[in-house]
């Protein structure tokens, strides 16, 4: 187990098994919110899904709906446990406060780490994000 | 945040309850993001519109929002509908889908939106100036006006676009303020001082989007002067492969006069090459399959200007569309209105091509048709199609596309061969 220091970006504490990918990550096109599985056929994790997962992607890109995205996996149900980013955006930021605000589901997301989470987090460790207070513990 | 009394009423519900509500999620956000207060917006641009992407969350979210009585502050305009907004049944949408669409509309209607319908406010009427602080979406406009007019506008997102414009504030962060504007990757064009081909800015657009990430590059060589519908298409391929919210172009964008201007005080952080080889990888990536019979040739992704429909006329040269494959161009009201009055519509109808207005292959129902394989000169759309229309890919130049609707597969056009450096002809045709 150990712990390490990052910034929150939105409230909340959660935690789950890690999926960890070193590309970008969209969530519009990306994610089917009636499922959460990742149909992005471009992405290396195609076909994953990131249900209950702390999700690990260094940054967002493209489409700006992307917090509609956020939403509806709250409305369902599928949202991630937790996302831990190299760089949050606006988007995801937003999204996860909305997520909240409008079906209160907590998604807490956290970047700016003092290890590099990409390399030092692999697929399947336990992980619990405190966005809240600004910490990850990393067991295995 | 330092919140001035008109702001702090808002947050205390003297403007109502979804005012209230709107500046609680944007201050929440401000917080987040550092801002030490809130900047005002001439307008807000809304991509909380098509159901095909917002889903059920996001058509509660809007009817909450005007059921509390919400009114736009600052002038507010919708992104594309979700179906063309008149002959939605000709394009088989199915009619739960086409009700949801119009639940949408009828709550913005009743929160005073300008019904634009478009990904491009900024060609239609609604164009922000030199230095205007905006909150827009529609990634491929953000990236547009940022680095084309020199607006400011971070990517907000939706949501957060319906409590801008009812707020007429947004979180003053990021693109908003001077320091975060300047470049920090340099972007050298090393294709032998060439011009690039009207297909080729999408082609580097999509390059630079996955490339970049959120970092700000100065693309330093680009040869020749862009025109507008060249930049918009580039752009929208970069806002889709990458976080891009801006790119300083030498010479073009208007806060990049000159390298220098563009870095500011930044130190150059790394440089990216673009080459042929550059050039011709990425084209390849951004193909599914290689050729293919084609069922759809989809153009207009952003939505198409006049010249550029005008330019697909002129490439059909009075031939028909092949039978089993649809040639369709999306674009605005404004611009099919035009197309009707200079007889160019009666003649695409004529040849067997539609036109589709105020929505586009990747936010309706295309998928209820069945295609197989979709072609299209749109880098954003060569990017989304798999997912968003269920089909492979085959990206190309206008003339490309319009000889793969007329022979109703990939077939070299004659007349662009010997144009199309880089793009040998065993490539994929």
């Amino acid at each position: 187990m150990k712990t390490f220091k990052g910034k929150g970006v939105t409230d909340g504490k959660n935690a789950g098994p890690a999926l960890v990918t070193g590309q970008m990550f969209g969530f519009w096109g990306g994610v089917d919110p009636a499922t959460g599985i990742i149909i992005d056929q471009r992405h290396e994790l195609y076909g994953q899904s990131i249900k209950g997962k702390v999700f690990v992607f260094p940054e967002g890109r493209g489409s700006t709906v992307g917090a509609a995205i956020i939403l509806e996996l709250a409305r369902c149900g599928n949202a991630p446990a937790a996302i831990i980013n190299h760089h949050t955006e606006g988007i995801l930021a937003a999204g996860g406060i909305l997520a909240d605000k409008f079906y209160n589901t907590k998604l807490p997301i956290i970047d700016g780490l003092e290890i590099d989470p990409i390399t030092e987090i692999k697929t399947g460790d336990w992980v619990e994000v405190d966005a809240t207070a600004g910490f990850i513990t990393v067991g295995k | 945040m330092i919140l001035t009394q008109e702001e702090e009423a808002m947050l205390r519900g003297d403007e109502g309850e979804a005012a209230k509500l709107a500046m609680e999620i944007l201050v929440k956000v401000g917080e987040k993001f550092g801002a030490k207060r809130l900047v005002l917006v001439a307008s807000a641009h809304i991509v909380l519109a098509m159901y095909k992407s917002i889903f059920d969350a996001g058509v509660e979210v809007c009817e909450k929002f005007a059921a509390m009585g919400a009114r736009f502050r600052v002038p507010t305009t919708l992104d594309p509908s979700g179906m063309d907004t008149q002959k939605w049944r000709e394009f088989k949408t199915p009619d739960a889908y086409a009700e949801k669409q119009l639940r949408v509309a009828k709550a913005y209607e009743q929160m005073g939106a300008i019904m634009s319908w478009t990904c491009l406010p900024h060609f239609t009427g609604s164009a922000p100036r030199f230095g205007e602080h905006v909150g827009w979406t529609e990634s491929s406009a953000v990236a547009f006006i940022n680095s084309v007019l020199g607006a400011r506008s971070n990517r907000e997102t939706a949501v957060l676009d319906v409590c801008i414009g009812i707020t007429g504030r947004t979180p003053e962060y990021g693109l908003h303020l001077q320091e975060n504007r300047y470049g920090k990757a340099l972007v050298k064009m090393e294709i032998g001082g060439r011009m690039l081909q009207t297909w080729e800015y999408p082609v580097l657009g999509y390059f630079l989007g996955k490339t970049l990430g959120s970092e700000i590059g100065v693309v330093e060589g680009l040869v020749g002067s862009p025109k507008m519908d060249e930049l918009k298409s580039m752009l929208a391929a970069a806002a889709a492969t990458g976080p891009l919210a801006m790119v300083h172009l030498v010479g073009i964008t208007p806060e990049a006069r000159t390298r220098a201007e563009a870095f500011g005080p930044n130190h150059l952080e790394r440089t990216v090459t673009v080459t042929e080889e550059t050039l011709k990888t990425t084209r390849a990536e951004m193909c599914t399959v290689k050729s293919a019979k084609i069922d759809l040739v989809a153009l207009g992704c952003p939505h198409y200007s006049i010249a550029e429909i005008q330019n697909v006329i002129k490439l059909l040269a009075g031939r028909k569309v092949a039978a089993n494959t649809e040639l369709w161009i999306y674009t605005t009201k404004q611009v099919r209105d035009l197309a009707d009055r200079m007889g160019i519509m009666a003649e695409l109808l004529g040849l067997g091509g539609k036109i589709a207005t105020e929505t586009c292959m990747l936010i309706s129902p295309v998928e209820t048709w069945g295609f197989k394989t979709l072609m299209t000169d749109s880098g954003k759309c060569s990017y989304y199609a798999p997912v968003q229309c269920k089909t492979d890919v085959i990206f190309g130049s206008a003339a490309e596309c319009v000889e793969a609707a007329v022979n109703g597969r990939v077939v070299a056009p004659q007349q662009a061969k010997s144009r199309l450096p880089g793009d040998p002809e065993g490539g994929r045709a």
